[in-house]
């Protein structure tokens, strides 16, 4: 049986995990039995590493230490706008790496981005491994489709630093549409419409004849269902400081409260037409003054507070069709992904703009993490899912740096990928023996106003007029989305080469010795649950022998069991007791074996009295 | 809750703790065991369904009922506080000077035995005074928020403080947690009352010792704490917001552990908070997993 393969929506706000059981693709739940787990990690006030649900509930109460929606910062270098803004939009603290990579100072330890994020994949691993009985090491990640080649390279880093083998990136909407798409036939085009906790992207899908293409893509990264629960929290917020002149803003616990409450509502009010935020005792200004909020919030309120947000992911999908050319007639289905889909104001604005009903067949939260899990079974066993060619483009036009700074394209954005394409350049200065090739990504006609991918020279070109040598350029994208360009002199066939790694990634030997660290971290931390189990197996075993041991003293009193047998095994409790409450692993070893002898010899005693 | 917990099964669960911190308690095992027939193999709902028979049989037997909100308030700390407020006008003999050096006073814990400090019950008054034992108001225990004001002598404020780190040690060491944790919330009440130059050379160096004795009473970390009472009651309990809070994070799967952990709150603070919120019987304690 070939290997399982686990696919992974590894979101900005929450991560979802899925495997192809059978021809059902399935979502597995985690120990809360809640099917996506929040993408934070913090670090403790004791250094305790969280992930998920309960690093996110302390978000706000430990700010600082707490790392949240890292996807933003995931592949990009230090100096990109998108870093800076989200510098300026987070409480954890930033730092420029070795590499003009983006550092994470939690607490006194520095973290890499791929690091945080392969401890969310480390989660989702250990939820599927939890759940399969059996270990799971390959993974199929889906990333957003705009995401470049540094971004989609430094999500794989994750994934190794998670001890996972990413056999493949694959575009979210991809998943999206593989898995509204899995086993039933679906032509044309379709938009994916992805909502989610803290980014918002639209996707036009072309499908034919089991090919999926990624046609156009367009979002803003800065737009979610956070955004949604800000609102809720201002409006919560005003309304107390009006009825209170209490800024509840200024109560770290508070606002912590505020948060959860108000996220509860919104998702709430996807079903209801109204809800109530009961918050006793949320803040007090006094030992005797406690204030308590108390509100109720209908739909159309939520509505209200939002509508603007809503009405921007309808201009960003308006700008996207106009882009590719197409008309919402065009598009033979609405696919709705992320949590904010099930708002009932977005479905109905996504099904006026559209024109048609969106599709709510699929699980919103869900459907990425089973395309994913789909692709995953199908890489590894082609029966798993047969007649599925899986078809992406690359979201933005590849090409070097010419003379006079100019930009020239070799691979226009939206090329289905893997794909490859050369041209044949010329020298532009007589007796020129080398060239520089500069690799760019972007739109702009000005090399440098796009992204520097990369640079090499091809040196030991024949002296000649300019325009005579001629150099063939190629660029190669694979499956994956990882750029290799090539140059070739093509009188002497001297070819020099770079594969394009992300701009600001980390080197080998750093991957590998998070890798390592993070495998010891695991390790350690399923060495102290061992210590745990076993402290509370034998906290047990005390707890009866203490019980038992008045019995035993009434029933010995007067017999040759002297007094000082008696001592000895009160020594015995007494050192298991010990290790018991000082967690001590040596210790609780030691006591194991004497202290069953003694709980024997106890329910020999008490039953041999009961007997007499 | 288990892999495949639907929704349905979630709000089950839900009404459940929120039928229990309302004191119903028939209804939250009746919406737990409907839960559990939705998904047989749960564990966390098994040991709900476990925990909410052993509730169910208690309040039949009339053993355990829950506080409600018009409960009086029956925790000793505010009592004992008021108590000390009170020898102004009797100056009460309390012992001063280290207690390893003399023979062992009579105190204000001496007068309680362990049950009744596991029940929160406390004799208001000074020792050897002949007050009655009563329940003092909240509005009677909740005035000294200083003793700076109080004719309280500063030895004696000393002395009960190294009485009370003296019990402390003494009931850790007997296994008596939950006297151990009294005395610990007693020292640090009366220390954060005391006006400047504060009892700080003795409440520091025992801090560790407090640690532990909240540690040993709230018992096992990985056991899951439940609301008993809705949070709104807190405040007649003579908690505060950062008990509320702590309150707003039980959800019967997070541990003990993880809760200190994901507080925000420095580690001693939540295990105090949450001590106290024990010892007002704010909360249960379901097993681990």
């Amino acid at each position: 049986m070939p290997e399982r393969v686990i696919g992974i929506d590894l979101g900005t706000t929450n991560s979802c995990v899925a495997v192809l059981e059978g021809s059902t693709p399935t979502v597995i739940a985690n120990r809360g039995g809640y099917k996506t787990t929040p993408s934070v990690v913090a670090l403790s006030e004791s250094g305790k590493r969280l992930v998920g649900h309960i690093a996110k509930r302390q978000a706000v109460t430990n700010a600082e230490n707490t790392a949240w929606a890292v996807k933003r910062l995931i592949g990009r270098p230090w100096t990109s706008p998108a870093v800076q803004a989200v510098k300026a939009a987070v409480p954890y603290p930033l730092n420029e790496g070795p590499h003009g990579d983006v550092r994470i100072r939690l607490r006194d330890q520095v973290f890499s981005v791929p690091e945080i994020s392969a401890y969310v994949l480390q989660e989702m691993r250990a939820i599927a491994e939890e759940y399969l009985g059996q270990t799971v090491s390959k993974a199929v990640v889906t990333v957003p489709a705009y995401f470049n080649d540094g971004q989609r390279q430094a999500t794989k880093d994750a994934g190794r630093i998670a001890g996972l083998d990413v056999i493949r990136i694959i575009n979210e909407p991809t998943a999206a549409a593989l898995a509204y798409g899995f086993g039933k036939k679906v032509d044309g085009k379709i938009a994916v419409f992805d909502l989610g906790g803290g980014t918002f992207d639209v996707s036009i899908l072309d499908i034919t004849n089991g090919v999926f293409e990624v046609v156009a893509t367009a979002g803003d990264t800065f737009l979610g269902g956070e955004d949604y629960d800000k609102r809720l929290v201002d409006w919560l917020v005003q309304g107390f400081a009006k009825e209170h002149k209490v800024d509840l803003r200024s109560d770290t616990m508070a606002l912590q409260r505020l948060k959860d409450a108000a996220e509860k509502a919104k998702c709430d009010l996807s079903s209801v037409r109204e809800t109530e935020i009961n918050l006793p005792f949320i803040i007090s200004t006094g030992r005797n003054q406690a204030y308590h909020l108390h509100r109720v919030i209908t739909r159309s309120k939520l509505e209200e507070l939002t509508l603007d947000l809503t009405e921007r992911t309808i201009q960003i999908c308006r700008l996207t069709m106009e882009d590719a050319g197409i008309s919402p007639g065009d598009l033979s289905e609405v696919v709705l992904v992320g949590g904010m889909t099930r708002m009932s104001k977005v479905q109905e604005l996504v099904g006026e703009f559209f024109g048609r009903e969106p599709c709510k067949g699929v699980h919103p939260d869900e459907v990425v993490a089973m395309g994913a899990s789909i692709q995953g079974a199908a890489l590894v066993d082609a029966a798993a899912a047969p007649d599925m060619l899986l078809l992406d483009v690359t979201p933005h036009s590849l090409g070097i740096m010419v003379a006079g700074g100019h930009f020239h394209r070799l691979i226009d954005r939206n090329t289905t990928v893997p794909t490859a394409k050369s041209h044949i350049f010329t020298t532009v200065r007589d007796d020129q023996t080398s060239v520089k090739i500069v690799v760019f990504q972007g739109e702009s006609d000005r090399a440098e106003e796009n992204e520097l991918l990369g640079e090499f020279v091809l040196s030991g070109l024949r002296k000649a007029t300019k325009g005579e040598v001629e150099v063939e350029v190629t660029f190669e994208i694979s499956a994956d989305g990882i750029v290799s360009v090539a140059a070739q002199d093509m009188e002497t066939g001297v070819e020099q080469s770079i594969t394009v790694t992300a701009a600001s990634s980390l080197t080998e030997s750093e991957i590998a010795r998070m890798a390592t660290e993070n495998q010891d971290h695991m390790v350690a931390a399923r060495a102290e649950e061992e210590v745990e189990k076993e402290r509370q197996r034998i906290e047990k075993l005390v707890d009866e022998a203490e019980t038992l041991l008045p019995k035993v003293e009434e029933i010995l009193a007067g017999t040759p069991f002297g007094e000082d047998s008696l001592d000895n095994v009160r020594l015995i409790l007494d050192d298991a007791r010990m290790a018991v409450e000082r967690r001590d692993a040596g210790g609780l070893e030691q006591v194991a074996e004497p202290l069953m002898r003694t709980l024997n010899m106890f329910r020999g005693v008490v039953d041999s009295g009961r007997i007499r | 809750m288990a892999r495949d917990a639907t929704p349905e099964l979630r709000q089950l669960v839900q009404r459940g703790f929120d039928h229990h911190e309302h004191g119903r308690v028939h209804d939250a095992l009746a919406d737990w065991e409907t839960a559990l027939k939705l998904d047989p193999r749960n564990a966390q709902v098994r040991r709900l369904v476990g925990f909410g028979q052993a509730r169910v049989r208690e309040v039949d037997a009339g053993e355990h009922t829950s506080p409600s909100r018009r409960d009086t308030l029956e925790s000793p700390i505010p009592q004992f506080l008021a108590a000390l407020t009170e020898r102004k006008s009797e100056r009460v003999a309390v012992p001063t000077g280290p207690l390893d050096d003399s023979p062992t006073p009579r105190t204000f814990l001496e007068d309680l035995n362990s049950s009744e400090l596991e029940r929160g019950v406390v004799r208001a008054g000074a020792p050897g005074s002949s007050k009655a034992e009563r329940t003092l108001t909240a509005e009677e225990v909740r005035a000294p928020d200083t003793l700076e004001d109080l004719p309280v002598n500063a030895e004696d404020i000393r002395a009960s403080t190294n009485e009370l780190i003296g019990e402390c040690r003494a009931a850790l060491n007997d296994n008596r947690a939950a006297p151990a944790a009294l005395a610990a919330e007693m020292a640090l009440q009366i220390a954060e009352r005391t006006p400047p130059p504060g009892l700080d050379d003795l409440i520091d160096p025992s801090r560790a010792l407090f640690e532990r004795a909240f540690r040993a009473f709230m018992g096992n970390p990985h056991a899951c704490p439940i609301r008993a009472i809705a949070t709104e009651a807190i405040a007649d309990h003579g908690l505060d917001q950062r008990a509320a809070f702590l309150m707003s994070r039980l959800d019967g799967m997070t541990s003990v552990a993880d809760l200190i952990d994901s507080s925000g709150m420095p580690r001693f603070d939540a295990l105090r908070v949450l001590s106290a919120l024990r010892r007002a019987k704010a909360i249960d304690i379901l097993p681990p997993l």
